[in-house]
């Protein structure tokens, strides 16, 4: 019955008092986030731990799910700043609080339309590089590439102009394409 | 957190949790209390934002500064050391107060800071400019002076009746040989003189009740004025009591 039922009618039943449609979610989402967790954090024990905190605070949460909005952006948006603590937490890795780059108007608004070989290429040479790349690019990239997600959803989930998600996925790609040549430098 | 093992099934271990009672989700009303207090919080910072800023240009007003920079470089540098800059900063922080609580809806963070911190500014500085035009300050500042305002009384005293070296705002009483007499704002008389250097970039037509503007240093109630200009009606000041004429013919300015 509920496999045909979008994310957001079964948060809106669980929000009317069906708690064990909440499962029907995790089944849905849970490979998703342990992937997200797992290419952002870089950790997989983590990841696991993380990936069951964004469940327990998106039950404990869920009436502030607006059922007109997309529950995939709310659950990434959970687990974004879940794995922003995460990160925080950790020493020896940088943040960013303060983000330059929303500031002002980019012109690189328009999404790019990555041929499927260069997507398949790209998504292969970032799986070898993603734990040099920067959080800040690496988020971005991970949405992208590894999510499917468009930059209006990362924008979302972000919280950060559309405009500034291109931004980020050409500077994060530069720092993906710096890294490779390094390492075909190397003898 | 549920600490098993981690080969566990995921859900299973939640849905446990939750069937146990151990998770439990928040009612509905603790989001929209959460949002209802977080709306009147921004109302408030906004109003509150629309006052300091309609009371900033009020005291500028009033204390003659917004008028200087037509003096050029030094007229600028006088506006910039006299201008409230605490005010100014608290506008500031209310500003970045405001765009925090506005940058998680999704108007604000899909555009730019830039913009959304430049509509907020434009929309804060039209309302500030609006309430400034009211008569507002001006009776809390009668009722100040009269002490008559418990709480703001000190904020209007301290900046609208604050002492600046080289600004000086007040009605034309009397037209002497070399100038003017006006009566400041502590009701004092000081003599202005005009030289040949001083400045009138709206022209020479003055007469007694006028409300002026004097941008010179000033000394022992006398002030050889680098500029003087009329700033119009007596709205800001008691009304004057004489309207006679005195037109006054000043010596051009050096070179024009």
């Amino acid at each position: 019955m509920t496999t045909h039922k979008t994310d957001e009618e079964i948060a809106r039943q669980v929000q009317e008092g069906q708690k064990e449609l909440f499962g029907v979610l995790i089944e849905r989402y849970e490979e998703k986030l342990k992937r997200y967790a797992s290419k952002f954090l870089l950790q997989r024990q983590d990841a696991q731990d993380k990936v069951q905190e964004v469940f327990i605070k998106a039950y404990i949460n869920i009436q502030s799910f607006n059922v007109s909005r997309k529950f995939s952006s709310w659950i990434y948006r959970i687990a974004h700043n879940e794995f922003i603590n995460a990160i925080k937490k950790r020493s020896g890795e940088s943040i960013f609080f303060f983000d330059p780059d929303t500031i002002f108007p980019h012109p690189l608004s328009k999404e790019e339309a990555d041929g499927a070989v260069t997507r398949k290429e790209t998504k292969e040479l970032l799986d070898k590089t993603l734990e040099q790349i920067s959080p800040k690019y690496r988020e971005p990239l991970v949405l992208y590439y590894f999510e499917d997600l468009d930059y209006k959803a990362i924008s979302e989930i972000l919280q950060i102009p559309v405009s500034t998600v291109g931004v980020r996925l050409k500077r994060g790609k530069e720092a993906m394409r710096k890294i490779i040549e390094k390492d075909e430098q190397r003898p | 957190m549920i600490h098993n093992n981690h080969q566990d099934c995921v859900k299973q271990q939640i849905m446990n949790a939750i069937e146990e009672g151990n998770v439990i989700m928040k009612p509905k009303w603790h989001f929209v209390l959460k949002t209802s207090l977080a709306v009147l919080g921004g109302v408030l910072i906004a109003l509150a934002l629309l006052y300091l800023v309609s009371f900033i240009i009020f005291v500028m007003w009033y204390t003659g500064s917004w008028f200087i920079p037509v003096y050029g470089i030094k007229g600028i540098i006088s506006f910039l050391l006299a201008a409230p800059w605490l005010l100014v900063a608290v506008v500031v922080v209310f500003l970045w107060i405001l765009e925090t609580l506005f940058r998680h809806y999704t108007f604000a963070y899909r555009r730019p800071l830039l913009y959304s911190t430049l509509g907020m500014l434009g929309v804060v500085m039209i309302g500030g400019f609006t309430v400034a035009q009211t008569s507002l300050h001006q009776t809390l500042l009668v009722r100040a002076k009269n002490n008559k305002l418990p709480i703001a009384g000190p904020l209007y005293k301290q900046f609208s009746l604050r002492y600046i070296n080289d600004i000086h705002r007040g009605m034309i009483k009397q037209i002497i040989e070399n100038g003017f007499v006006i009566s400041d704002k502590w009701d004092q008389p000081v003599e202005v003189t005009l030289t040949p250097e001083t400045r009138f970039p709206y022209g020479t037509d003055f007469e007694t009740g006028d409300l002026v503007v004097v941008f010179g240093e000033g000394e022992d109630g006398q002030i050889t004025a680098l500029g003087v200009h009329k700033v119009g009606s007596q709205r800001m000041l008691v009304a004057s009591t004489s309207s006679q004429q005195m037109r006054l013919q000043f010596m051009p300015k050096k070179g024009m």
